[in-house]
């Protein structure tokens, strides 16, 4: 046996085609994409959020935070017998 | 030889298979000679490429077609235990042909590769047709290269013995 005899013997063996994969198998073969619980632009947004929120609460000065209790002045209120609404005097047409 | 761990998209497993399909289906039936378990076996090996074992870019044909090694020697084990592998004719890997000489010899050549074992048609079809080195059939198969080249000397020497009387007349 040479080699010569060899590559005759491949080249006649070459000249066979081997058989390809039917097209139909690439969308059996490639599995679905996982579709993720959290997209990423909806971790993207969340995250924008949290970061707004959190550099508000820490450049806000203490007495604006809204948890804050509303001290009254000592003494009663301010406006003697005035409200908010006005003055309470007695009707003109019952004098 | 082991795959990096790193997410692989749609579009990369896309990639993988417009360019190593051809190769991976005819390195499965030079093992198999059945089309539906070379179906399963290409299935197997893409769902792992999905799970993230991804190929080496320096060797992704390598890499997959050892992929398809294991998983149809798998299979070729569980036949044999299950006993219906023997029941399934084996099915053609050669394209057909027009002409009437070109065709008895492939009829003829189906029947020689038949005969071989199919350690010797793998490493016949990888190193004729797909033309991968000895070393790369070494790592295809997990075999050392002596044993690659003894292989295919072997798988050729019967197969010009069984074919001699056809091609000689072509």
């Amino acid at each position: 046996m040479n080699p010569g005899d060899d590559s005759e013997f491949e080249r006649q063996l070459l000249q066979m085609e081997l058989r390809r994969p039917p097209a139909e198998w690439k969308a059996l073969l490639l599995p679905e994409p996982l579709v993720p619980w959290f997209p990423k632009p909806l971790l993207a947004g969340l995250a924008a959020c949290w970061a707004v929120i959190g550099g508000l609460a820490l450049t806000t000065p203490d007495d604006l935070l809204p948890d804050q209790p509303l001290m009254l002045p000592p003494g009663g209120a301010p406006f003697g017998d005035t409200l908010m609404l006005g003055t309470i005097e007695p009707d003109p047409l019952n004098r | 030889m082991g795959g990096a761990k790193r997410g692989i998209t749609s579009r990369d497993l896309e990639r993988i298979h417009d360019e190593h399909a051809v190769a991976m289906f005819r390195h499965g039936m030079a093992l198999l000679r059945n089309e539906a378990s070379v179906r399963d076996v290409m299935q197997d090996v893409f769902l792992k490429l999905a799970a993230g074992r991804f190929p080496d870019p320096d060797n992704e044909r390598a890499y997959v077609l050892r992929m398809v090694h294991h998983a149809a020697i798998d299979r070729m084990r569980r036949n044999k235990v299950r006993q219906d592998h023997a029941s399934a004719a084996p099915e053609e890997i050669f394209v057909k042909s027009a002409d009437p000489d070109r065709e008895a010899f492939r009829q003829r050549l189906e029947e020689a590769l038949g005969q071989l074992p199919p350690e010797q048609r793998e490493v016949v079809v990888l190193k004729l047709w797909e033309e991968r080195t000895f070393d790369e059939i070494s790592r295809i198969c997990g075999i050392p290269l002596n044993t690659a080249a003894s292989r295919y000397r072997y798988a050729l020497d019967k197969l010009r013995g069984l074919l001699r009387p056809t091609y000689e007349e072509l």
